[in-house]
């Protein structure tokens, strides 16, 4: 028998079938990585739910306070829950309070909730409130 | 005989295409295994993760208006009682009851009768909703506690809201027995 004779089916080499099976580790590897992102987003998306309540319970909690009490100083000691501090890295409350005289006589405050997720600064959550200056 | 035949019986005749060992085919079908249990089990972790990421957005929509409402119906009451579901009276003599049954939460409005005239609902896996009223400050306040269902997937953990009252004082009505 010639060599051009022999058998003309193409057999799979050991190189092809280590190829293949890197390809389909990294496939899975790439499948786990998504799913993985996707629960740290559902995560995140609980904490800034979270924030936004707790920025909310803020509001009121201040909206019981004498006008002249509210400060940036009085806000910026405000106590963060366990549950917030324990999920983002180095929260911080902080506040911008300004008297304003129109349309009515008011102070108009801004609660901005800093923090880093995953070692990372993230956009401060901000709530903004007017509270009657009685 | 053939041509076939002769070729066969040659001792001449080699084959190029390298073939696997024995060896080589156990290794092989080990690495297969091996990968194919592991897709198998992150394909079952994406699918789990499918099923949470619509369940909790659900859960989340449903959480935020639960809170809006309550909130809203708190700031309007006179009084308030609870002990099997929190009920608050508003100012025109109706009532808003909040009921926790299995995996969710009933809201209804009572008239002065305490008939029945409305009825909102969300799908949320809500243990109980425990309250404190908070004199400390200038006006009071209302402390909510909302407590999940601790088998609730995914879990969810428990969620102060605090609300305060228009009213000067609000009445803490004694508990029907």
């Amino acid at each position: 028998m010639t060599l051009h004779q022999s058998q003309t089916r193409a057999a799979n080499t050991s190189f092809e079938i280590v190829i293949a099976i890197l390809i389909l580790g990294l496939v899975a590897s790439s499948l786990g990585q998504f799913v993985h992102h996707i629960r740290n987003g559902l995560d995140q998306r609980d904490v800034a739910q979270r924030i936004d309540f707790w920025l909310e319970n803020v509001r009121e909690e201040l909206a019981c306070q004498p006008p002249e009490k509210v400060s940036s100083d009085l806000v910026a000691e405000w106590p963060i829950p366990q549950d917030l501090s324990q999920r983002v890295e180095a929260p911080r409350l902080s506040a911008s309070v300004k008297k304003i005289e129109h349309p009515l006589s008011a102070l108009e405050i801004t609660l901005s909730f800093h923090c880093r997720l995953s070692h990372q600064d993230v956009t401060p959550k901000t709530l903004t409130f007017w509270m009657a200056d009685r | 005989m053939n041509k076939r035949d002769s070729l066969r019986k040659s001792p001449t005749v080699y084959s190029l295409r390298s073939g696997f060992g024995l060896l080589d085919m156990a290794a092989v079908l080990a690495g297969m295994s091996i990968l194919i249990s592991l897709c198998a089990i992150v394909l079952q972790w994406s699918m789990k993760t499918q099923s949470d990421t619509l369940t909790a957005f659900q859960l989340s929509q449903q959480l935020q208006m639960l809170v809006e409402q309550l909130r809203m119906d708190s700031q309007r009451a006179i009084g308030i009682q609870g002990i099997d579901s929190l009920v608050l009276v508003q100012d025109h003599g109706s009532q808003i009851e909040y009921r926790v049954l299995k995996s969710s939460v009933q809201r209804s409005l009572l008239d002065g009768n305490e008939r029945e005239i409305g009825k909102q609902v969300w799908l949320l896996p809500l243990e109980r909703i425990d309250y404190e009223l908070d004199r400390s400050g200038q006006f009071p306040l209302i402390r909510f506690q909302l407590q999940f269902s601790s088998n609730s997937q995914p879990a969810i953990l428990p969620l102060e809201i605090v609300s305060r009252i228009s009213v000067d004082s609000l009445e803490e009505l004694p508990n029907a027995q």
